[in-house]
């Protein structure tokens, strides 16, 4: 052990445990955030710094990046799948994952599509596509949480079944939505030309952050995630912390679907099954620092991460760059983003 | 031994069978008030398997626990926290990726006010404020009690931090098992002297530990297992450590 632990970090943290030479044997607390290096290599840090030269070097190498428009288009882009990351970064937080989003979104679309047909006003209509996505939710947080069934397995299991039954229910077709009001949601701009799909999102994003940070459910999150036992003797109920984290993730994904559907004005049942938006989401919580292991991530570092991945398909549009090169540069990244995760935790002190 | 103040916590005929294993058989204990019990016997005993009864983790196969009196039975080491009993457990203490001011107020988190407590809002400035002044009380000196995940604190810290979290919420009764097993010389004489400024609060303790020495310099009362049952219950005072060690092994039986 180094030798510099001096008063400002008391090795044994005890106060009656005098200065023997063995006390600093016992591996001292190091504060090892302190020093610019680990301030540089913090998770949180390094995908700030890479968005910026990312961003620095397409504003210098083209006139159009910095334009408001372009700006906008970055985010409006993917902003309906990005809604159910948010949530997807409290599944995996929590020690969970949920690999039915994209499914949801599909049912609520087509839940949306047949109340639209019965002529029920669209508040209605979007409050049963949510209700159905919760539905889908219960399901797998009831496996999950009561009959402690792997996450993985269980939500890939209701991913199988519900795109399934999309296509039942669509015979495998592209549905239309004529519905004018109900496009409304995900065609129509805020003051500012802001879209408002890109609005939901970044709401979905706040309200992500404000139950993680600011409540007793999003420390229960993090409890369950750093180890389920201690959190079930330290009193967490960790079968209600559970149900809560896939109906949430679950609801995100349905209010996803709804801007989707409003948006492109169709329901098609292969989106579910041919997409690449789910991987696409769980990369973009890996690359912005939520161990998949759980117990350990941050709602801004999804949002980052989701930037970052939104800038880099923007930078290949306007450098010309065929987009088939876009899941190549997403790969690269997620894997150095992991890279730079493992190197930063064996810098960590052991326990 | 002096007066032993009225127990207030019986147990009486505890058993535990696992299966054709017999891991508790007919074990009566009683805890008095402000006493330190300690718990001794070699691995497999059934000292852990008694002291998990008495937390509410393991509910009882036979016998009967009163609390003041009062017959009571735990489904959850809820239960038993209700009554003011609080237990260390040896590696599911604490969650290692969160702060200390959160390891205190796991699932007993203060609220904000309000409209805020509506929302499930907490109040980690409350809660920051309690904690340090609940350390400073102890005596326990941890800088960074905000912030820093528990993982990234010295084995004495985060024991010292366990037994904070028992200490503020125990009204009667802190189970601690093995809380120096893993601890280096220094730190394992700091958490002895932690646990006997809990006990100077009024607060009894039961500690499970193999490591004799600490067993006679902290324990009112020693309490030997042997194959499930309690073999000896005597007062530590004049107890010799080659004395405890027969007993662990069975050389010999007395039930004082």
């Amino acid at each position: 052990m180094e030798a510099s632990s001096t008063g400002v970090f008391d090795a044994d943290g005890v106060e009656v445990v005098a200065e023997t030479a063995t006390s600093t044997l016992d591996a001292p607390a190091r504060r090892w955030t302190s020093g610019w290096r680990s301030f540089l290599l913090r998770p949180e840090m390094g995908l700030p710094i890479i968005l910026l030269l990312l961003c620095i070097y397409l504003s210098v190498s083209s006139q159009y990046f910095l334009e408001y428009q372009n700006l906008l288009n970055i985010t409006e882009a993917m902003a309906v799948v990005w809604i159910a990351a948010a949530f997807a970064t409290i599944v995996m937080i929590g020690g969970g994952i949920d690999l039915t989003p994209v499914t949801v979104m599909v049912v609520a679309g087509i839940v949306c599509l047949h109340a639209l047909n019965l002529g029920l006003p669209v508040p209605v209509v979007v409050l049963l596509a949510l209700l159905a996505a919760a539905g889908i939710g219960i399901v797998n947080g009831a496996l999950i949480a009561f009959l402690q069934l792997n996450p993985f397995i269980v939500t890939l299991g209701t991913n199988f079944l519900f795109t399934g039954l999309a296509y039942v229910a669509t015979d495998g077709n592209s549905q239309l939505i004529s519905s004018v009001p109900f496009s409304k949601i995900g065609q129509s701009t805020l003051p500012g030309r802001i879209p408002v799909s890109t609005a939901i999102m970044l709401g979905a994003f706040v309200v992500g952050f404000f139950l993680l940070r600011a409540t007793r459910f999003g420390t229960h999150v993090f409890a369950v995630g750093g180890g389920e036992d201690a959190a079930r003797l330290s009193g967490v109920r960790v079968r209600d912390v559970k149900m809560r984290i896939y109906i949430l993730s679950a609801v995100s994904a349905g209010l996803a679907g709804v801007v989707q559907a409003s948006a492109g004005g169709s329901v098609a049942p292969y989106a579910a099954s041919s997409s690449n938006d789910l991987l696409t989401i769980l990369a973009a919580v890996i690359i912005g620092g939520t161990a998949l292991t759980g117990g350990r991530g941050t709602i801004v570092g999804t949002f980052v991460g989701i930037l970052l991945l939104g800038t880099i398909a923007n930078g290949l549009v306007l450098k010309n760059i065929s987009s088939f090169y876009q899941p190549v540069v997403t790969g690269a990244i997620l894997l150095i983003a992991i890279i730079l995760d493992e190197v930063r935790r064996r810098l960590q002190p052991t326990q | 031994m002096s007066t032993v103040p009225e127990p207030f916590v019986q147990m009486r005929g505890i058993s535990k069978h696992y299966g054709m294993v017999r891991a508790v058989h007919a074990v009566d204990l009683d805890i008095g008030s402000g006493e330190i019990v300690a718990v001794v016997g070699d691995n497999g005993a059934g000292k852990s398997t008694l002291i998990k009864i008495l937390s509410g983790a393991v509910p009882p196969g036979a016998g009967e626990i009163r609390v003041d009196g009062v017959p009571r039975r735990f489904h959850g080491p809820n239960d038993a926290r209700a009554l003011g009993i609080e237990t260390i457990y040896q590696d599911l203490a604490l969650l290692p990726n969160l702060d200390v001011v959160s390891n205190l107020f796991l699932g007993r988190e203060r609220m904000g006010s309000g409209a805020l407590r509506w929302l499930g809002v907490v109040s980690r400035r409350r809660m920051r404020e309690e904690a340090r002044q609940h350390l400073d009380e102890l005596r326990i000196r941890i800088p960074a009690i905000s912030g820093t995940p528990v993982g990234s604190l010295s084995g004495g810290q985060r024991q010292s931090v366990a037994i904070a979290r028992a200490a503020a919420w125990a009204s009667r009764l802190m189970i601690m098992d093995e809380p120096t097993a893993a601890l280096g010389v220094a730190q394992s004489r700091a958490v002895l002297e932690l646990a006997r400024r809990v006990r100077e609060r009024g607060i009894s303790i039961v500690i499970i530990s193999h490591i004799l020495p600490h067993v006679l310099e902290l324990a009112d009362r020693i309490v030997v297992m042997w194959h499930g049952e309690k073999v000896a219950d005597l007062a530590a005072a004049g107890v010799t450590q080659d004395q405890l060690i027969e007993l662990i092994v069975g050389f010999k039986r007395q039930v004082a």
